[in-house]
């Protein structure tokens, strides 16, 4: 992998940006790392619980923000926008798989006016022998990291200490979690332990299967979700096996009104 | 027995000193809405005067005196003259005749009629809503002396009642029903008892899927189903009306089902489509339709909603030909097709002479006045006097009065009576209608919609009662009616809630507020009413009258809150809003408790280990917010208060301040928060969390969830 140094500042008046290019391969998950501390007028969490579920999504007007772009040049857009987490300084672990198409990355901290940031040993490494296909299954790269978190539909996402002691997620009104490489053919299994808001206590969702252009070639259900009235504090457990149809490149899946302790994909042998 | 009671006037001794001094009789053939009838005449003397009046059932004709007769059997040969009167209607009777009462009708529902108003009449007794634990509300007497044993009724149509919709099976909904004169409540009585409050039996409703079901024969018969042009295939959305073969199947399936519903028993059968504007767009189906006169009728639109005659000739032709073949099977049956949607729109076809339309004026029809009105939109006022023209007497109403509304029960009051009254009127004097059938909700804590429908009957029970009986007689004069309603259910507090009521329909709104958006709480004085319910509340005396007031006031704040109006009180400035145990804080707006969302509980917000609580108040400069609430024994506790103006210009009003949970008031400017008091426009959202460090827990207003705004104060 090649890095090219790629640094800008005060780019507007407003907004200031820091970030590199980097050279990948396509359908490769990546690490990327970076320190950062921030000084000024920024927003903290820390201080903000309001802002907790705006850490997904672009918020430079109002957070220190790290944007995450596929391509170069016309064809570069924006895949990833996070805000960083609270505190003062820290050390940002973002993991994320490259498209079918993408031999370059770009990753950039923006800053609202007021705000000073400071980023320093930015690296992008590539992540071999997960243990699952998907990104950031557990949520255990913290409670103000989206890793592995695709589009939502309300400002009601958020990362939220689980029950057990670790992170999950809740995805709002709806959520896709980030997608996931399969091979035409390939046999899967789905581990999610979850639950719903939905007001007849149930959580739907489906695979959605993407080509490798991105274009959906198939979506089916996932069993739905519903509450043990017995048990009505405790999320289940399922188990689903799936076949990636033909053309499938990547799978993702679309939940409704879930809250996720962890959605692990892994490939059977 | 009769008795001399108050020197003048002769009445039938029911009980004395909670003793019975009379008996009831049935016929021991008796259908067992009669014997209904008798047990709760004797259940509610019982439960009057403590008298448990023995019930007996015998053969044969009346021959005993002093007792009460229930069921035409007993009136035959007696009173033959009031038979012929009531005919095959749902009338009914109460005589007196050598010193025994007779309550009858020749349809047995009639004697339910009797029996409650027999009761209604000679006590103070009233069903005001179909909940057994608080519904009915009476004076207890162990005296009881029955005057009035003479009258006789005949409803105004041959269908007055009621589809019981949202959850079925609602017994309680469905006695309420019967009580008050009503002679359908669909799908109300318990599984397997179908029948025994004497119901008219009804079968049908949107029947599509009953005619060729598509997991049957969307495999083997694709045709039945309609064609999308779009999709370019056949879908099994709605029927394809024009198919060969189709009306065949539906017979067969139509005549089978019926016969497993009960065969001649079933006494009407509805014909409606599936609840949806789709139609079939095939060729067939969207070809000219030749008409008697020898013209045609040309589609105009795919779109039925554009061209709803040509779509509505279409669907009544078609049943048209359905119901001919099985009245040949069931020549009693009753038929009614579907005037809902494009099918209210006359069709420009005949139907049969036996057919009626169940006119459903539901989609832009103007509420506000009655549907023959010249204000009323001239398509819903032209479909109604149209189909009055070519088919005289064959309308029926289909109606949505007391239908589920979305999300929660609305507080209406009784503004809307007389409209609804005017329809009926119109359909008995000038349409010569059949009858009338609206939508009910269930007195049912179980929830729909959002909302239990039982809130429904909390909100606005008191139309639900009225209009009960306008469709048994829309003559009546509703002033009184609501009289009656109103003492009887509040009784030391009906002087309160007939205020409550007229202030309601007296209610005056500002041009600027969008008629369809009016409530009662966007008009000009919405607390004056609120008041005259908290006033009611403390004058109440009756348990079950405190409970129907108490209910409707958890209604009006429900209602208020999903208005989404949260008003802070307004208090002279000389008050001590910066103390926390002030007495102006006795009576400020307290916002919802604090729960823990449910993100892990299924949605279901649950109460926190350690509580919060938020008042406001304002004195016209400033808001006032009291923040109180109880910590646990490890400190750190935190409370996140946040205020977002509605100007974008405008930054938030934010604090993040640690809880140790002594009362605090803070103090914020309204302009700070770019509030303009006459503009509600202006008004801002709040966003509150509590943090307590003893149990991890976080907490929001009602459990909202996280960034999410918990909703709107005004002022």
């Amino acid at each position: 992998m090649k890095r090219i140094i790629f640094l800008s500042a005060a780019l507007a008046a407003s907004i200031s940006a820091l970030g590199e290019v980097f050279e990948v391969k396509p359908e490769t998950r990546y690490m990327l790392t970076y320190d950062w501390s921030v000084d000024g007028q920024c927003r903290d969490f820390a201080d903000d619980p309001e802002g907790r579920s705006k850490i997904y999504g672009y918020r430079g007007d109002e957070y220190a923000c790290e944007m995450l772009y596929f391509g170069s040049g016309r064809s570069e857009k924006c895949v990833c926008r996070m805000a960083l987490a609270p505190g003062n300084s820290g050390r940002m672990n973002h993991e994320f798989y490259t498209d079918s198409s993408t031999v370059k990355v770009r990753a950039e901290v923006k800053a609202p006016a007021g705000c000073k940031v400071k980023i320093g040993k930015m690296a992008l490494s590539e992540v071999k022998g997960a243990p699952t296909l998907n990104v950031n299954p557990d949520f255990g790269l913290g409670l103000y990291n989206f890793s592995g978190v695709g589009p939502s539909n309300d400002g009601a996402v958020t990362l939220l200490p689980s029950p057990s002691g670790g992170v999950a997620l809740h995805g709002g009104f709806y959520i896709h979690l980030a997608k996931t490489p399969v091979r035409p053919g390939g046999r899967y299994n789905l581990e999610m332990k979850a639950q719903g808001w939905h007001r007849k206590h149930r959580m739907d969702g489906s695979f959605v299967f993407l080509d490798a252009q991105g274009k959906k070639v198939f979506q089916s259900e996932i069993p739905r979700y519903s509450r043990n009235s017995k048990k009505p504090g405790e999320s289940i457990v399922k188990n689903v096996e799936f076949i990636a149809p033909d053309n499938a490149r990547w799978v993702y899946l679309w939940l409704y009104g879930a809250t996720i302790e962890y959605a692990r994909i892994t490939e059977r042998k | 027995m009769i008795s001399v009671f108050n020197s003048l006037v002769l009445a039938f001794v029911i009980a004395l000193n909670g003793a019975p001094k009379t008996k009831i009789i049935v016929a021991d053939d008796c259908h067992s809405a009669e014997r209904f009838a008798a047990e709760d005449l004797q259940h509610w003397i019982n439960e009057i005067s403590g008298a448990k009046v023995p019930l007996e059932s015998v053969s044969g004709r009346a021959s005993q005196k002093g007792v009460i007769y229930v069921g035409g059997a007993f009136a035959e040969g007696v009173f033959d003259d009031d038979l012929k009167t009531i005919g095959e209607s749902d009338g009914f009777a109460i005589r007196e005749k050598d010193g025994s009462v007779y309550l009858f009708g020749t349809k047995p529902r009639a004697s339910i009629y009797a029996t409650s108003t027999f009761l209604e009449e000679n006590t103070d007794i009233i069903w005001a809503r179909p909940s057994e634990a608080f519904g009915t509300v009476f004076s207890k007497n162990p005296n009881l002396d029955f005057t009035m044993t003479d009258r006789l009724e005949l409803p105004a149509f041959e269908t007055h009642g009621w589809n019981v919709v949202a959850i079925r099976r609602d017994y309680a909904t469905a006695k309420w029903v019967v009580r008050n004169r009503g002679n359908k409540a669909e799908q109300a009585e318990p599984k397997g008892k179908e029948g025994t409050l004497g119901f008219i039996r009804d079968m049908g409703g949107h029947i599509y899927w009953w005619m060729a079901h598509p997991t049957k024969y969307f495999k083997t018969n694709p045709e039945f189903y309609s064609y999308s042009k779009l999709k370019k295939t056949r879908v099994p959305e709605t029927l394809c009306v024009t198919a060969p073969g189709l009306v065949d199947v539906a017979v067969k399936n139509l005549a089978d089902r019926i016969a497993a519903g009960g065969g001649e028993k079933v006494e009407s059968l509805g014909i409606g489509f599936r609840d949806s504007w789709l139609c079939c767009q095939c060729d067939k189906c969207t070809a000219p339709i030749p008409l008697k006169d020898g013209s045609t009728l040309e589609c105009k639109s795919l779109n039925p909603e554009h061209d709803p005659k040509y779509y509505s000739t279409r669907f009544w032709l078609f049943i048209s030909e359905i119901a001919k073949r099985l009245k040949a099977i069931y020549p009693k049956m009753t038929f009614i097709g579907s005037g809902y949607m494009y099918a209210a729109e006359p069709p420009a076809c005949d139907i049969p002479d036996f057919m009626y339309v169940s006119f459903c004026p539901i989609g832009e029809v103007d509420s506000s006045h009655p549907l023959l009105d010249e204000n009323q939109k001239p398509r819903w006022r032209n479909r109604l006097l149209e189909w009055n023209r070519r088919f005289p007497g064959r309308v029926f109403f289909y109606e949505y009065w007391c239908s589920y509304s979305a999300g929660f029960a609305g507080i209406r009051g009784i503004k809307r009576i007389p409209i609804i009254r005017q329809n009926l009127l119109d359909l008995k004097n000038v349409l010569k209608g059949i009858g009338v059938e609206s939508e009910l909700t269930p007195d049912s804590p179980r929830t729909f919609s959002n909302h239990s429908m039982e809130s429904e009957w909390d909100a606005c029970s008191i139309d639900r009662w009225i209009l009960a009986r306008l469709i048994w007689d829309p003559a009546a004069n509703v002033n009184q009616l609501a009289k009656r309603y109103i003492s009887r259910t509040y009784r030391e507090a009906a002087p309160l809630m007939r205020k409550f009521y007229v202030q309601l329909m007296k209610n005056e709104w500002d041009d600027s507020v969008p008629r369809r958006q009016r409530n009662v709480f966007n008009c000009k004085e919405p607390e004056k009413a609120r008041r005259y319910l908290a006033e009611a509340l403390e004058a109440a005396r009756h348990p079950n009258s405190r409970k129907m007031i108490e209910r409707l006031i958890g209604q009006w704040e429900i209602a208020r809150e999903k208005h989404g109006v949260r008003t802070v009180p307004m208090m002279s400035k000389e008050e001590h809003f910066r103390e926390p145990g002030a007495t102006c804080w006795e009576t400020c707006l307290t916002l919802p408790e604090f729960k823990v969302p449910g993100y892990f509980t299924w949605g279901v917000a649950v109460n926190p280990a350690h509580k919060t609580e938020v008042r406001m108040l304002t004195d016209g400069t400033s808001l006032f917010l009291r923040l109180d609430g109880k910590v646990g024994k490890k400190g750190g506790d935190w409370v996140y208060l946040s205020l977002s103006p509605k100007e974008k210009n405008l930054n938030p009003w934010r604090v993040k301040h640690p809880f140790d949970g002594k009362p605090k008031v803070f103090e914020i400017p309204l302009r700070d928060l770019g509030v303009d008091r006459s503009d509600r426009g202006t008004y801002p959202t709040y966003y509150f969390l509590r943090y307590d460090a003893e149990s991890g827990e976080e907490s929001t207003v009602d459990g909202a969830k996280f960034g999410v705004k918990s909703g709107t104060v005004s002022f």
